[in-house]
């Protein structure tokens, strides 16, 4: 029985100290590191260094920061330190030192280069010419993706990194791909869609890697009038408008409408009081109203994109007369 | 009475009334229209009388003519697309070209007499955007609606008309140089090219290229500073601005939602959604320190002071912006009344110069802000109309 019990014991203790040791060595690791957030940070961003140091007993233990082997005086004993990356993308080296009083010192080094990674999104939908800004993307549309990335000396040379695009966290190419720092994706469904791209040098090094949110918007229908003499106003018309002399040309714009639509398969229609208008013209945009009388009446334009539905947008307007 | 003496007098009648007759068909014919009914004077008298009507006897005083202009003034009521200030003869008189919207005719007004001439009758459909070189002879007219919108050169001659050349393929963005060089953006497959045309030849050189295609260009007129470029503004999408220094693009610090800015020589006033708001910021370029402003900088309502470049004039309204701006008032779905300000980024205070609903009565939504070389002078353009105004600093 005793012997059993020895045997039962032994069995049952050797697979624990085993464990014990797998634990000590690869998950809770030895020594420190210094963890920073954000992990690739812009030059002249703001960035906090935090002491990473709980696989060992730091208890007792005295905490200096060095940037580029000078020490930083008011930053004792501190466990997290903030300060800004170098506003011209040159290198820094943050240490930290833990200073024992039974057992020898210990540090870590983080280096930090920024770089900046700019992305530059540039959805493929419709804006009128006088407007001054960027398209926004609708389900389904097209977007171009342009990351540019600059160190200290200027911007980077394409072809000597690998960039790896996600859209939502799957990989739009399969991987990174070298020289390729643009991208084409079709706006999924959903409110935003999170695309990330990750630089390497030639190494493998990852050197930087930013995500940028990109919306999804519906097409917007704006109404302007447009005079025969001086030409398209650049005032939107809003709920109500005044017809002044006896007719007057409307144009509906449709705001981030896709590209690809605006020539081809289209559905448009405008009608009055609720009563398709008939009327042919050689622009589906336009509408020409005249005044019969006084009173008022309801002016309604619908668009549509016949090769994806969702793509659409109807808008209306009183006018008074 | 005796029946004898009521004959007696009917005789006598009857021979005055004949006697008069007499009279009248000698002397009765008048000589003058007016003299049949003014000459009551006994046959025919020729004595004038000159009749002065009585007057109330003004004040000794000297006369008063109103020759005050009002500092804030109107210029056009015809809707504008593009102008420029030009100084002519000696001593120097103020003039300002203006092209008209929807036709492209050019006017142009002495800014002393506000004597209006036309300069050109040369008509382009559904103009939208014009450019005029700093020596006048040159007017860059951009027309259309959408995909379809063309760019013309005008080139202005004496006498009403001038000659057209299309700029093929289509410019995007265009201004002209203090050389009165032609510099504009062609979208390419990838990007943009940034050229510089001289307009005797019509020969282009290549300035840089830009790695993206909705570009939006601070250009510099001079040949001493560099040409600044950001993507175009979005609230909901990323901006960065670019310097471009020998043909290349170099970042800036500068970036952020809604990205839009206006730069000199010294200073980048930069505007970007900070949390749910826009905010804007100045940052110096040779400290390469960045601070806040004390008002909204909306690069359409904005000018630097050529001649201090610390100063900065802006038109903005003490208001609330949203989330959605600048893309609500670029679709003129927002509209504002605009006061006038001064920036001095040195101190970074901001202080009203003049407000526009006081002053003259009218909301004015500032934009397409310019100062004359002098610094004596903004002008700009009432978004609400399009109408063309002056203010005198």
């Amino acid at each position: 029985m005793r012997f059993l019990l020895v045997l039962f014991l032994i069995f049952f203790s050797i697979p624990v100290g085993y464990s014990n040791a797998q634990l000590s060595t690869s998950i809770i690791g030895e020594g420190v590191r210094i963890a920073t957030e954000p992990q690739y940070p812009s030059p002249g961003e703001t960035v906090t260094a935090t002491l990473d140091d709980y696989s060992i007993n730091s208890s007792g233990a005295s905490i200096s920061w060095y940037f580029d082997g000078t020490e930083i005086q008011n930053a004792r004993d501190k466990r997290m330190i903030t300060f800004s990356a170098d506003p011209n993308g040159r290198r820094t080296d943050i240490e930290v030192r833990l200073a024992f009083t039974n057992k020898p010192a210990q540090n870590a080094i983080h280096t930090i280069k920024p770089v900046y990674l700019d992305l530059i999104v540039e959805p493929q939908t419709y804006t009128p010419v006088f407007y001054q800004g960027r398209a926004l993307p609708v389900h389904g549309s097209l977007v171009n993706l342009t990351a540019l990335a600059h160190t200290e000396t200027g911007m980077v040379a394409t072809a000597n990194y690998s960039y790896n695009w996600q859209l939502n966290g799957n990989s739009i190419y399969g991987g990174p791909q070298k020289g390729n720092n643009r991208a084409q994706i079709t706006i999924p469904y959903g409110l935003d869609s999170i695309v990330t791209v990750t630089v390497q040098d030639q190494s493998g090094t990852i050197i930087t890697r930013r995500l940028v949110s990109v919306p999804s918007v519906p097409v917007q229908i704006e109404f302007y009038e447009v005079s025969t003499l001086y030409g398209l106003s650049h005032r939107a018309i809003g709920t109500t408008m005044n017809l002044i002399g006896n007719s007057s040309t409307i144009r509906a714009v449709p705001y981030y409408l896709d590209t690809r639509a605006v020539n081809s398969s289209l559905f448009s229609e405008w009608s009055i009081n609720g009563r398709k208008n008939q009327t042919i013209t050689n622009d589906p945009f336009e509408i020409n109203l005249q005044r019969s009388g006084a009173g008022g009446a309801q002016i309604s334009f619908k668009i549509r994109n016949l090769a994806e539905l969702i793509q659409g947008d109807e808008a209306s307007f009183q006018v008074k007369f | 009475m005796k029946k004898t003496t009521f004959i007696l007098l009917g005789i006598a009648a009857i021979v005055l009334l004949f006697i008069v007759w007499v009279y009248l068909l000698i002397y009765g014919t008048p000589a003058k229209v007016d003299e049949f009914f003014t000459d009551f004077s006994l046959f025919g008298g020729s004595e004038n009388i000159d009749v002065t009507p009585t007057t109330d006897t003004p004040p000794e005083t000297a006369p008063v003519v109103d020759v005050i202009k009002d500092k804030l003034r109107q210029l056009t009521t015809r809707p504008v697309i593009g102008f420029q200030e030009f100084k002519i003869g000696e001593p120097e008189v103020r003039f300002m070209s203006y092209a008209e919207a929807g036709t492209g005719h050019i006017y142009q007004i002495n800014l002393e007499t506000g004597e209006e001439t036309r300069l050109s009758n040369t008509t382009v459909p559904n103009a939208e955007l014009a450019v005029f070189s700093p020596n006048g002879a040159y007017v860059v007219i951009r027309s259309g609606f959408g995909s379809g919108s063309d760019v013309i050169l005008l080139e202005l001659v004496p006498g009403g008309s001038g000659t057209i050349v299309p700029l093929t393929p289509p410019i995007v963005e265009f201004t002209f140089s203090d050389e009165n060089e032609l510099l504009y953006t062609e979208t390419t497959r990838i990007g943009n090219e940034g050229k510089a045309m001289n307009l005797q030849t019509k020969i282009s050189r290549a300035l840089f290229t830009v790695p993206f295609q909705a570009v939006t260009m601070i250009w510099s007129t001079s040949s001493t500073t560099p040409h600044y470029v950001y993507p175009k503004a979005a609230a909901r999408l990323h901006g960065y601005l670019y310097a471009i220094k020998n043909g290349t693009i170099v970042r800036q610090p500068a970036a952020g939602g809604g990205l839009t800015a206006e730069t000199n020589n010294q200073y980048v006033a930069y505007t970007k959604l900070q949390g749910t708001e826009p905010a804007s910021y100045i940052y110096d370029i040779i400290s390469q320190k960045t601070t806040g402003s004390p008002i909204l900088i909306e690069p359409s309502k904005c000018v630097f002071n050529p001649l201090q470049s610390n100063t900065l004039y802006c038109g903005h309204e003490l208001t609330t912006y949203s989330y959605d701006f600048p893309d609500d008032w670029y679709r003129g779905t927002r509209t504002f009344s605009d006061r006038i300000w001064r920036v001095d980024l040195n101190v970074r205070s901001a202080t009203q110069i003049v407000s526009p609903p006081q002053v003259a009565g009218r909301d004015i939504d500032l934009t397409n802000m310019q100062i004359a070389a002098d610094a004596k002078m903004l002008y700009f353009m009432n978004k609400n109309d399009n109408t063309l105004w002056l203010y005198e600093i």
